[in-house]
């Protein structure tokens, strides 16, 4: 079995709107992380791969079956939408129970595998505890043990720290990175804190293209060198943010360190000094480069 | 496999919801206040007051009652009729009743100055003896007198009780002792009680189970979205055809149990009264017409429900059904034993009558099976559309919602 995602040429519009834009992709094995703004793409790109929406025009194909096969490519995928939810009035356990029929999972199977899942996703105590009465997080965790339900060569998870408190983030995180193992696990966000943490391949998105896909030292390399940071004092802020693309902003009592993007060292601030660019930065750099930051 | 499974889930969900609930009371209150309970019958005897009443089938005894009603409506210019089932009371220009004065001389025999003047007495002074003198010519066919009386039903805008299909409702006349022995007679030997029964069970429950069952179905379908449900569901390997249909079936079984349950109750009733006539019931004559008479209804109104609210995502099949349903209810307002024809609510509203019901008998079945097979075409359909819902190729609710909207 070819244990790869090939997108060739996709293109899917909305009416008159290009959600996505003759997009050429091949998702390997391990964790993939497909990043980008709000309204880049990445939800519908999600979706046509996840046979929830048609491409207008080229194919897809996941471990060497094409997407119109619904059913072939639906067995193979487990899928974390944005906003999962369940029916308000099930359990943990009947959520699953419930999900695991239409994955044509049988009841010794289920029996087996649920009890386990929620072990895993640190549900186990909330068994009975209905999905109304689950926190955000809570629901995320039912949410990925139903994508891994079926045992799925590929999960596909749409911003699944969305709204996460931060321990909450940092556990969903380690959670996707265990499950990985010798799937397809493709992580879409656009928190890149999240990729940084979990994925060496990404993508990134924007206007419905692929605008970088390769690793994260690729993308880290190729923002190198253009990356400063300065120390200055608080009232110049404003300036340098009228002049650069700023990464980002260290207030420090009177002082404040900026970090921002420039292609050379600029004479009007003899403080700038070129840092190695972390994940953000090189996101940043990036986005710059393609058009510029919104 | 799956399918049953599936369909146990269904309906246990269906158990924790509201609606259904709302659903169980409604059946229950209506039941009790319209079945009442099952009467003793006995043979009736000789000599008594009243035997009730039946339709005159004498054409020279509706022809008389007709003119007479005809009369009367005339002299206050004022007409009751069923248009689209709903009563209109309708009210002619001077033209129009001038139209129905020359048709009555052709029926009457008597010159239009004569007819004006006698019905004017007779509306200021409601005395009936003004229109004594007025009758039906001697010579005049019944073929000739129903063509006359659909033109004035013409003239009144459709859905009168003078139209030759519907003339029959003017000329009510008692029933004879023999009558009554007839109707005890098929009473007990070929409806065996039970039959009689549930066939007035059928009707009352018929009624109800036209709208509700469409809440049941529309909750059911708008679920999924209402609970951000659809996406993941849409993403497993089971097949459109089997989530819908198990759905489906869930429901119409989940709406039929109760109607079963209570129809326990009169069947118990029938088989005490049969046994006091030295008779045994047909112990599935409720079954029979559960199964035969409502359930095409209920698949009819589930299948609308689900079809509609995958289409627009929204609840408007309750209003699509229910206007479909006060048409049907009304539509036979005028006729309630044995309406028939093409309404979703086949009416029958007496007990025993079965001489009417076997006239109808082959019409009913001809109702059901139509509606079951247009509730399995719409059944089909809602698969269609959903399957092409979850592989994002079509998208009513943004295209219809956004008409309804505006």
């Amino acid at each position: 079995m070819d244990m790869k995602i090939v997108l060739n040429d996709v293109s899917k519009f909305y009416g008159q709107k290009q959600a996505l834009d003759h997009v050429n992709l091949e998702i390997h094995k391990g964790m993939f992380g497909l990043l980008g703004r709000n309204g880049a793409g990445k939800t519908t790109l999600m979706k046509t791969i996840t046979t929830l929406l048609a491409p207008s025009s080229g194919e897809i194909t996941v471990c060497g079956v094409k997407v119109k096969e619904g059913v072939k490519v639906r067995e193979m995928i487990g899928y974390l939408p944005q906003d999962f939810s369940m029916y308000g009035n099930m359990s943990a356990y009947e959520s699953l129970d419930y999900l695991g029929v239409l994955s044509g999972l049988s009841k010794s199977e289920r029996k087996e595998r649920i009890p386990e899942l929620l072990e895993k996703v640190n549900l186990r105590s909330n068994t009975r505890t209905k999905v109304k009465a689950m926190s955000g997080g809570m629901r995320r965790r039912l949410g990925i043990a139903q994508a891994i339900l079926h045992n799925p060569r590929i999960i596909i998870v749409d911003e699944p720290t969305a709204g996460l408190d931060p321990e909450e983030r940092i556990r969903f995180r380690n959670l996707l990175t265990e499950i990985a193992g010798e799937r397809i696990v493709i992580l879409s966000t656009h928190i890149v804190g999240d990729i940084e943490a979990t994925c060496e391949h990404i993508a990134v998105m924007d206007q419905g293209k692929i605008i970088f896909n390769g690793t994260v030292s690729q993308l880290l390399e190729d923002a190198n060198g253009n990356i400063y940071e300065a120390k200055v004092s608080r009232i110049e802020v404003e300036e340098i943010k009228k002049q650069y693309e700023v990464t980002n902003v260290l207030m420090q009592s009177t002082e404040a360190l900026v970090r921002f993007i420039a292609n050379k060292k600029e004479e009007g601030l003899p403080t700038a000094e070129v840092v190695l660019p972390n994940v953000e930065d090189a996101y940043m750099y990036l986005m710059y480069k393609n058009g510029g930051i919104k | 496999m799956m399918g049953k499974t599936l369909f146990f889930k269904e309906c246990k969900e269906i158990l924790k919801s509201i609606t259904y609930y709302i659903f169980l009371i409604c059946v229950a209150v209506f039941f009790v206040s319209q079945m009442g309970s099952v009467a003793a019958v006995s043979k009736p005897l000789p000599g008594a007051e009243s035997y009730g009443w039946k339709y005159s089938d004498d054409e020279a005894d509706i022809m008389a009652s007709a003119l007479d009603n005809l009369l009367f409506e005339l002299s206050r210019n004022s007409f009751g009729t069923y248009p689209i089932g709903f009563y209109k009371q309708v009210t002619l220009s001077e033209d129009e009743q001038e139209e129905i004065y020359e048709i009555l001389v052709e029926l009457v025999g008597k010159t239009k100055e004569e007819l004006v003047e006698a019905v004017k007495i007779y509306g200021s002074s409601m005395d009936h003896s003004a229109v004594e003198s007025i009758y039906i010519r001697q010579d005049l066919s019944y073929e000739e007198f129903c063509h006359a009386f659909n033109r004035i039903d013409k003239i009144l805008g459709g859905g009168s009780y003078y139209r030759d299909d519907k003339i029959y409702n003017h000329a009510r006349v008692g029933k004879t002792y023999q009558d009554a022995v007839d109707d005890y007679r098929y009473i007990i030997e070929k409806d065996h009680v039970s039959g009689a029964y549930a066939r007035i069970f059928a009707d009352y429950m018929g009624i109800i189970l036209g709208i509700l069952p469409v809440f049941i179905a529309v909750t059911r379908a708008l679920k999924d979205r209402r609970a951000k449900v659809d996406q993941v569901i849409y993403s497993k390997a089971c097949s459109s055809a089997v989530i819908v249909i198990t759905r489906y079936v869930a429901i119409i079984a989940m709406t039929l149990l109760p109607v079963f349950i209570l129809s326990i109750n009169p069947l118990l009733q029938t088989i005490y009264v049969a046994a006091d006539n030295g008779i045994t019931v047909d112990y599935l004559a409720f079954l029979k017409v559960i199964l035969g008479w409502l359930l095409p209804t209920v698949l009819f109104t589930v299948s609308i429900g689900f079809l509609l609210t995958e289409m627009t995502n929204g609840p408007l099949a309750i209003l699509i059904q229910g206007l479909f349903w006060i048409i049907s209810v009304f539509a036979a307002s005028t006729n309630l034993i044995g309406y028939v024809g093409w309404n979703l609510i086949p009416r029958f509203n007496t007990v025993g009558s079965y001489t009417v019901f076997q006239s109808i008998f082959d019409d009913l079945v001809r109702n059901r099976i139509f509606y079951t097979i247009i509730a399995i075409l719409i059944l089909a359909g809602t698969i269609i559309i959903y399957d092409k819902k979850r592989r994002g190729r079509i998208h009513f609710d943004r295209a219809l919602s956004k008409h309804i909207k505006g």
